[in-house]
């Protein structure tokens, strides 16, 4: 049976693995083959494919597909110890049950920086978006990992901070204004992903930690939950 | 009010105190694999009893833990929505408070589970819901 409006997350185990190595892809790719551009395409398949598409249970087993439904992971719900809603704890943070993926986001801050003091001051103006949205975006994204789910207000400021950082750090290279107009879309996607309402459930086993996300209306989380606690529960 | 049968009750507490499962098995000279299903139902007991409590009162889970038998949930008290935590203590069954006012009783077998290192109760709280 199909969990409706659930899908599972690309925090951890192989999903995860392709999410890193797109970004990898993406990154490297910008720096050491800026005009070949068929590596784009390969980074793309790559994160789509690290997508979690939906979670199913069969029998006393929640299966999570991923990779346009190739992957699949099962977890027996013998292996489960507990299950939580992680945006219903009042000081639950997505970093504590998602580590890697805040590694994978520092390590693009840290790539960053280190590019943006690296390069030099005349260069195209997109080279230097580039840089700085990734600055902000990753920078935001660590915080809102790091802030508790209730918080979203501090989550917005903290991402208000990094892109007037951001701005600064623009200014500071071009020495003009004409980058404005991309602060934009740079906000909208950093605000919109960190402004981040889906509901987290955690499934903890003794192997590791499951994350499944929803941004289906509450009935159906409520719906996919009883279904998941039918499964744990003795016959 | 649930409670697990006595012999499993047992091996459940060891493995919720910290024991491995090889040393259950010496120690009560039974098999490994009778201690894994044991260990099994009585996860699977105490997931099911903490559901049917929530479901009963109408609580939204928060949380479950199968493995130190504790659940967090959101309930009314009165005109107020409030926190709920409930525990299964050996011997007693299910056990609960709501708010901040954790019981002596609760807080000790917190303690001895290894839930929290000293009894404290706002140490307790926060462990729960982070």
């Amino acid at each position: 049976m199909k969990l409706e409006g659930i899908r599972p997350s690309s925090f951890s185990g192989p999903p995860l693995v392709m999410f890193t190595l797109s970004l990898l892809i993406l990154l490297a790719g910008v720096d050491l083959f800026p005009t070949y551009h068929s590596y784009f395409w390969v980074a793309w398949i790559l994160l789509f494919a690290s997508w979690g598409i939906s979670a199913e249970v069969s029998g006393k087993t929640l299966v999570l597909k991923y990779a346009f439904g190739f992957l699949k992971i099962r977890i027996s719900s013998e292996e489960i110890e507990e299950i939580l809603i992680l945006n219903r704890l009042e000081k639950g943070v997505l970093l504590r049950y998602a580590p890697k993926i805040g590694a994978v986001y520092a390590g693009s801050l840290i790539y960053a920086l280190y590019r943006y003091f690296t390069l030099p001051e005349g260069l195209l103006l997109g080279q230097y978006l580039w840089i700085v949205g990734l600055i902000v975006l990753s920078s935001s994204m660590i915080l809102s990992m790091i802030i508790p789910f209730r918080k979203t207000s501090y989550k917005m400021f903290g991402a208000v901070i990094a892109l007037l950082i951001g701005s600064v750090l623009l200014w500071f290279k071009t020495w003009t204004l004409e980058w404005i107009p991309w602060l934009i879309p740079i906000s909208m996607v950093t605000l919109l992903a960190v402004h981040d309402s889906s509901d987290y459930i955690v499934l903890k086993t003794r192997k590791g930690k499951y994350l499944l996300t929803s941004n289906a209306p509450k009935d159906k989380v409520e719906n996919a939950l009883k279904t998941i606690m039918e499964v744990l529960s003795d016959d | 009010m649930i409670r697990l049968p006595e012999s499993m009750e047992r091996i459940w507490t060891m493995r919720a105190k910290g024991m491995r499962e090889i040393e259950i098995a010496e120690s009560l000279g039974i098999s490994r694999q009778a201690v894994n299903k044991a260990l099994k139902e009585a996860k699977a007991k105490l997931f099911e009893a903490f559901f049917a409590l929530a479901e009963t009162f109408s609580w939204e889970i928060v949380r479950v833990n199968a493995e130190k038998g504790f659940m967090v949930a959101r309930g009314r008290c009165g005109n107020k929505t409030m926190r709920v935590y409930a525990f299964y203590i050996p011997q007693r069954g299910i056990r609960g408070f709501f708010g901040e006012e954790v019981p002596e009783l609760i807080l000790q077998h917190a303690v001895e589970l290894r839930i929290v290192k000293k009894p404290d109760k706002k140490e307790l709280i926060k462990l729960l819901e982070r």
